[in-house]
């Protein structure tokens, strides 16, 4: 059986996004299920050195490509791979785009397509994959059996697993592939946004619709300040133009691992919790005693934010 | 007196940092949160009339120092609570006072022996609740405003809870209480079980929205949590039949603490998966001592059949129980649409209740150009009567006068539809300075009665100035 | 020009109740048919960006479509009465197609011919499944561009001004192609409301009706895809430790020694 995982991060640097796939897979057990895995590096990148990578046996380095972060060049590039080997999985782990890359390469190959699964297990029995993905908006995990082929990618998430080391030098093959590219004519301009630093952050302060206002978040913010965090919001708290839209946290943001996460004015709708479970340490305030945010989190405090932040900031 | 004396004064009673001059907080205290400002808000509305100041109140010999004060200076001064009234009674007048109560928050007493707590008027009704609970005890008090609203504002109002079918009204809840009047005394009334000592004095203090003087302590039932609860759900065709259920159920001798009717639109709205199309629903909760629960829970369940009412389950009560008080977090939510929104409870005899709601929901739907919708429930009945809970939303132009003017209509037709046929203008609510123009209608010949107390209890007629009675 | 935004009817799980989510072992379901029924979020986001197009260029056409059973013209009549020309239902027995593959399909099928159609939207992503693929499958399928994480559109000079976000910033594109964009939440874009008499008047309104049959979707296809096994329910409840207001430590002074312990022992 053969995995294919495609990526544009820089192989060279110890990457991280690599590594963590990497890690997620290794539960498959590669060497005892025969499971062959192929790295496609798609980069501008002429010539590269030997590098030990756990896991992987050959890297395929595409580097004839004009736009290497292009859409079609992605799944061009993919398809060529796929007419000589016909790989069992496709892995994306790419930087942009990877919700456009994987179901449309999946709708070319009439395969299935998995975004943001959780974890995959190889049943040796049926010879099988199984993908297991968050449904009913992360309530509940869907254990799906891949029928034939499928593509895929992991939650995008800072992992501390660490990789099993094996010192494992993978054979480099330089792929003979160009293709003009016939671009279409849009005009695509770019706008830098204040990087939000949240998935760095060792302190978040994560605010819900219960905060109030705009103007409370403001007050938040010097909180924040003055406890050396990073402040973002809920789905709700996005919607309304309360904070920036690069500050989601949960399903359809960004999936956090601080060490301590502290909620204010959320209630843990499933899509939020499962943004924030990963922390070391949660601590929520919210007036509702009731509210499903306490069964998850290690701290509680019942009441008004306002009465419990400390006064100067309100 | 000039403005910077009335405040020096202040700070010599109060310190300076309990003497709140700040605009902005001026602003947010320049009104409550009734819907029309909600959305008029969002338009750009700001109050033109600011208060002096607002004054945080700690012991009740500050607010007797206080009140003799404005009292001799004449000076118009608005008592405040939980700030959750709905009636624009928390309006500001300018050069006005409000006297902010909210941090006398201690729970004075929690008497097991006869069964009563005693709280200063600033303790929020969910702090006191919760005190009650973990000691086995339950206020039985439950406005949907419960996570807002605090004791001295829930008596000043005449409130009343979602549970009320049972335990009753505020004014079946309060036993004694204190309060400054407006001339400076302090007065106290005693806790008693029951007395026939002349007219009820509490009933001064219960509804007098700040006009007639500050309540600064009030000492009010308390009940064990019950042992146990019967929920059941019904669907009904008619929201007449839902009305009979009820009638026939209450006159019956039942007490259901929770007795619910919601017309088809709500229904659908928030029950549509248990229901069929253009069905209404009817919640019911039994509670209290082990086996009571269960007995009024069949009998009930029998009248419900009776009228052909199709069970439900306890499902849609369990659900409710969850998400009752949700709209305390999403009060402006029409607003930033664009809509104006709000509610306006009535009540009347059962002779006349059904053909209130029938024609204010008729008239409105056909009368207000870009309405979204009108509903109504019943949720507090009587064995005389009920009440209904309009809500209303409707889209109109965004200015602060077109808001208005739809605010206006709306409530119109309903304070109109009431009165032709004798219901009370507000059955929970209060008066405000909204509903104060309907008062001379809805009193009558009583009305003299209310001016007469006002100008005894407030000659100078500073307390909360134009609730109530509007100003001439 | 024609602009057609997909909607789809889903629960609303924020109000489901922590208890019921149990799998059922009999059925290998979850029991949530109590939740209300509602427009899918972001499907409410897509329709309001598309409405904004059209308050501005009266000419342009607007449907919606719908891929479900007759409950789900609910959404349609929602979508009629605040302003959308046209409204689509396919039928189908969710149970059966639920994958991106066969709704995308089937989506297809119904826009494909129809030489007007300039632009697509669709929600990122719904529930129950949430595979987030259904309008990047359909732009394949079309062979037209697609942008995901749209939270803007307008429309000028026979350009689409698209505006999405990326993990490193904000792209705006510019472009005349016909595309397919996965809208996702977009600051202040609530999905606007109807008007009673609208509310009315919509019922009135004809729906296109798409039976299984033309639909071009045969169900021994649907077998071996997306075959889920089964559903487990595995989130870990912690023990919640409450704080309380206590006469030596007032409750933000615990709040800031909590905070403060714990981040020097992360440092270690
Ligand atoms: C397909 C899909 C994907 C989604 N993805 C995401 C996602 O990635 N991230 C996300 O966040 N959401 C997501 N959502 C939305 C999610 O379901 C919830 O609606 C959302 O998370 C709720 O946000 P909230 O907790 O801020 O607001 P609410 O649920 O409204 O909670 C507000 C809370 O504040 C409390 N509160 C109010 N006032 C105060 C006060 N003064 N002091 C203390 N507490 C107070 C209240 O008790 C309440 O619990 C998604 C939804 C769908 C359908
Ligand atoms: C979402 C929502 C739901 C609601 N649901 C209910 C409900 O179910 N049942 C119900 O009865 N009401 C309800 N209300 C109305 C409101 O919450 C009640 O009227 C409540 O009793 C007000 O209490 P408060 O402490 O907020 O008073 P405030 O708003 O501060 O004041 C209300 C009035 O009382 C006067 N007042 C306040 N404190 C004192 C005092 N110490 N001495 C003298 N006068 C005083 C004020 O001058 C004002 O006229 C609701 C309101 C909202 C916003």
């Amino acid at each position: 059986m053969k995995i294919a995982l495609i990526t544009d991060y820089n192989i060279l640097n110890t990457n991280h996004e690599i590594n963590s796939v990497l890690s997620k897979i290794s539960n498959l057990n590669p060497k005892t299920n025969n499971l062959k895995i192929d790295l496609l590096y798609i980069s501008k990148q002429t010539i590269i050195k030997p590098i030990t990578l756990e896991q992987v046996n050959e890297i395929h380095i595409y580097n004839q490509i004009e736009e290497p972060n292009n859409i079609s060049n992605l799944i061009k590039v993919a398809l060529h791979y796929n007419n000589i080997y016909t790989p069992d999985l496709f892995i994306s782990c790419l930087k942009e785009n990877q919700d456009a890359f994987i179901p449309q390469l999946a709708s070319k190959l009439s395969i299935e397509s998995f975004l943001n699964i959780e974890s995959i297990k190889f049943d040796n029995e049926t010879q099988k994959f199984n993908v297991i993905k968050p449904i009913y908006s992360g309530n509940v995990l869907g254990h799906y059996i891949v029928s034939d082929r499928a593509v895929l990618s992991f939650t995008k998430e800072k992992t501390s697993s660490k990789l099993i080391k094996v010192s494992n030098v993978p054979i480099i093959k330089y792929i003979d592939y160009t293709d003009a590219t016939t671009l279409k004519d849009d005009i695509v301009t770019f706008e830098k946004v204040v990087p939000s630093g949240i998935k760095d952050a060792k302190f978040v302060i994560v605010c819900g619709y219960g905060v109030g206002s705009a103007n409370n978040i403001e007050l938040l913010k010097d909180y924040a300040k003055s406890v050396n965090a990073v402040i973002c919001g809920t789905k709700k708290v996005i919607d309304l133009g309360w904070l920036p839209m690069n500050t989601l946290i949960g399903t359809t943001g960004q999936i956090i691992s601080p060490d301590i996460c502290l909620t204010i004015g959320v209630s843990g709708a499933a899509p939020l919790l499962n943004g924030i479970i990963k922390s070391k340490l949660i601590i929520a305030i919210n007036k509702d005693k009731d509210a499903r945010i306490f069964n998850y989190a290690d701290y509680g405090i019942v009441g008004d934010y306002k009465d419990i932040i400390e006064k100067e900031h309100f | 007196m000039e403005k910077t004396e009335v405040i020096n004064f202040f700070e010599t009673v109060l310190g300076k940092e309990r003497v709140v001059t700040n605009e902005e907080v001026l602003q947010e205290f320049a009104t409550d949160i009734t819907g029309l400002r909600m959305v008029q808000k969002h338009f750009g509305w700001k109050s033109e009339n600011l208060a002096s100041c607002i004054l945080k109140i700690h012991t009740k010999e500050e607010a007797v120092t206080v009140m003799k004060f404005i009292n001799e200076n004449k000076i118009v001064s608005i008592p405040r609570t939980g700030g959750s009234g709905v009636c624009l009674g928390l309006e500001t007048p300018s050069h006005s006072v409000v006297i902010d109560l909210s941090e006398m928050n201690e729970i004075i007493e929690i008497n097991e022996e006869n069964f009563t707590i005693t709280a200063q008027a600033g303790v929020p009704l969910q702090v006191l609740e919760e005190t009650l609970n973990k000691k086995g005890y339950t206020s039985g008090h439950f406005p949907q405003s419960l996570p807002l609203a605090q004791m001295g504002g829930l008596v000043a109002t005449r409130s009343i809870g979602q549970f009320s079918t049972l335990y009753g009204g505020i004014e079946d809840l309060l036993v004694g209480l204190e309060g400054v009047l407006p001339t400076g005394e302090l007065v106290f009334i005693k806790n008693n079980p029951r007395k026939s000592t002349g007219p009820d004095l509490r009933h001064i203090w219960l509804g007098s929205e700040g006009a007639f003087g500050v309540i600064t302590e009030v000492t009010v039932k308390i009940f064990k949590l019950p042992e146990e609860r019967v929920m059941q759900a019904f669907a009904i065709e008619e929201f007449q039949t839902g009305l009979d259920i009820i009638q026939e159920i209450v006159q019956a001798g039942w007490k259901p603490a929770v007795t619910r009717l919601h017309d088809k639109t709500e229904a659908k709205e928030s029950y549509g998966p248990f229901i069929k199309e253009d069905e209404g629903v009817l919640l019911f909760i039994s509670e209290g001592p082990q086996g009571f629960a269960s007995l009024e829970g069949n009998a009930v369940k029998n009248v419900c059949l009776k009228h052909k009412a199709r069970e439900l389950g306890s499902k849609p009560l369990e659900l409710w129980l969850a998400h009752r008080n949700d709209i305390c977090d999403h009060l402006d939510m029409y607003a930033k649409q664009g809509a104006v929104a709000d509610t306006c409870e009535i009540s009347a005899m059962w002779s006349d209740i059904g053909k209130i709601y029938n024609e204010v929901i008729s008239r409105v739907a056909k009368e207000v150009p870009y309405l979204v919708a009108v509903t109504g429930h019943s949720s507090h009945s009587y064995v005389q009567g009920t009440n209904i809970y309009f809500m209303f939303g409707a889209m109109c132009a965004p200015s602060v006068e077109a808001a208005e003017k739809t605010y206006n209509q709306i409530f119109g037709i309903i304070m109109e539809t009431t009165l032709k046929y004798n219901g009370s203008i507000a059955h929970h609510h209060g008066v405000g300075r909204y509903r104060s123009k309907w008062m001379k209608e809805e009193l009558g010949s009583s009305y003299e009665m209310l001016k007469k107390l006002k100008s005894a209890f407030d000659p100078n007629g500073i307390m909360n100035q134009g609730v109530l009675i509007p100003v001439e | 020009m024609k602009i057609i935004s997909c909607i789809k009817q889903v629960y609303d799980l924020d109000i489901v109740l922590e208890n019921d989510w149990v799998v059922d072992e009999t059925t290998n379901k979850i029991n949530i048919d109590y939740a209300n029924l509602i427009m899918n979020p972001y499907d409410e986001t897509a329709l309001e960006l598309m409405l904004r197009i059209t308050d501005s260029s009266k000419d342009i056409k607007t449907e919606v479509i719908t891929i479900g059973n007759k409950k789900s013209e609910a959404i349609l009549r929602k979508a009629l009465a605040i302003g959308v020309d046209d409204a689509t239902r396919i039928e189908i027995d969710h149970e059966l197609i639920n994958n991106p593959f066969n709704i995308a399909k089937l989506l297809h099928h119904k826009i494909k011919d129809d030489k007007e159609v300039k632009l697509v939207l669709c929600g990122r992503q719904s529930d129950i499944f949430n595979h987030g693929q259904t309008g990047q499958i359909l732009a394949e399928k079309l062979g037209w561009s697609c942008f995901t994480n749209v939270f803007n559109i307008t429309y000028k000079d026979s350009y689409f001004n698209v505006s999405r976000t990326t993990s490193s910033g904000i792209e705006h594109i510019k472009t005349n192609n016909p595309l397919v964009v996965t809208v996702t939440q977009s600051p202040n874009m609530f999905l606007r409301m109807a008007t009673l008499m609208n509310t009315m008047k919509a019922k009135q309104k004809p729906i296109n009706f798409i039976s299984k049959e033309l639909s071009e979707i045969s169900e021994d296809t649907n077998e071996k895809f997306y075959n889920l096994e089964k559903l487990t329910v595995e989130k870990s409840k912690k023990n919640c430790i409450y704080l309380n207001e206590n006469k030596n430590k007032s409750i933000n002074l615990q709040l800031s020694d909590l905070i403060n312990n714990s981040l020097n022992k992360g440092v270690k």
